[in-house]
């Protein structure tokens, strides 16, 4: 018993380092704790047509500079059929401020309207293969599947909301919704590392 | 009393402009063609591109390590320059208050290069954005970690880059 469990913590552990998502690959759902508790899974959004998922937290001055265009992207997508959820990968050990109490202070100062979940084992984390915050992912409904369809930044000005020439998520969100093919279903930013923990 | 007003101002101005000129003097701006250009440069010197922030925890407990790794080749063709990508709002607030406190043993240059999807791929196609990262490179070959660096690593990577 000792050993099939020892083995089964070695793969769950060795198994999403391989499994980091590219366009196109179905996802596996995942049930993660939110800020109020409860446990939050993809499946548990009957309606949704697909979603917005973002890995960010607290701390990191690139999230805190997309907090506001986070939300406006729930607010605007939410009732199209494409909700956020945020997911804070980070070691609250490493850094302090992205702690679950710190989580929630944040969520209700600022009025997330979305699930702000914890990722304390880093699991989905590495079988998203998200680097750093924020990092997101659209995933699109196809049947009982979701499907990675956008991987990368919200926009291409992090500094400067104003001056965005390219808001990435929402042209590809919008081609979702339209039925096209999103132009551009790739991009890099600049990004705080994720705070993994130290075994 | 008018006189002591008067030095008072001389001072109050000399003290601003000296502190204004050094502070400009010692943090360039790069915009994308500048990191282009320098991406590009071949020649003896092998070339360390740290790229880090203030506020990115990780890279400032990388830079002693970066530090003793520059004693170490220093008087060598060996150049290392921290590209800071702190945000150009911070920069009289946050990022030279911070280099002139902690890093005058730096050359410092803060990225002010545009999107950053068109960039980070010059730099190198595997990188993610995440910092810290570092690109080590010469007219020998190039090397690019995204993930914190410690002096032996680096000096090894520098070694076996060095002409």
């Amino acid at each position: 018993m000792k050993h099939l469990l020892s083995l089964f913590f070695v793969l769950t552990l060795s198994l999403p380092v391989f499994g980091q998502y590219q366009l196109g690959d179905k996802t596996t759902d995942f049930k993660l704790k939110n800020i109020d508790g409860k446990m939050v899974s993809l499946k548990n959004y009957k309606d949704a047509k697909g979603f917005i998922l973002v890995f960010t937290c607290n701390h990191c001055p690139y999230s805190q500079a997309y907090e506001q265009r986070i939300i406006a992207l729930d607010k605007k997508y939410a009732i199209l059929g494409y909700p956020v959820i945020a997911i804070n990968p980070n070691d609250p050990k490493l850094q302090p401020e992205d702690s679950f109490e710190k989580m929630k202070e944040r969520a209700t100062n600022y009025q997330y309207t979305f699930p702000y979940l914890v990722d304390a084992s880093h699991n989905v984390t590495r079988t998203y293969g998200a680097t750093r915050t924020p990092h997101v992912f659209v995933l699109q409904k196809e049947g009982t599947q979701f499907i990675v369809k956008y991987i990368g930044a919200i926009d291409d000005n992090t500094e400067k909301p104003e001056a965005v020439e390219t808001p990435y998520v929402e042209r590809a969100v919008n081609a979702l919704l339209s039925g096209s093919a999103i132009a551009i279903p790739l991009t890099k930013a600049i990004g705080c590392t994720i705070k993994w923990r130290k075994s | 009393m008018s006189r002591c007003f008067v030095m008072a101002l001389r001072w109050l101005i000399l003290f601003t402009f000296t502190f204004g000129v050094v502070k400009a003097q010692n943090v360039d701006v790069w915009a994308k063609d500048g990191l282009a250009a320098r991406l590009n440069t071949q020649n003896d010197t092998v070339y360390v591109f740290n790229f880090w922030a203030t506020w990115c925890k990780p890279c400032l407990e990388e830079l002693p390590e970066f530090k003793a790794a520059q004693q170490h080749w220093s008087g060598k063709t060996v150049r290392f320059i921290y590209l800071s990508l702190d945000f150009m709002s911070k920069r009289e607030s946050i990022l030279l208050p911070y280099v002139a406190k902690n890093m005058n043993w730096a050359k410092v240059i803060q990225l002010d290069a545009g999107n950053p999807n068109h960039w980070i791929p010059w730099v190198d196609s595997t990188w993610s954005g995440a910092i810290p990262a570092t690109l080590i490179w010469s007219a020998k070959g190039r090397a690019f970690y995204e993930e914190s660096l410690r002096a032996p690593q680096i000096n090894s990577i520098v070694q076996s880059l060095m002409p």
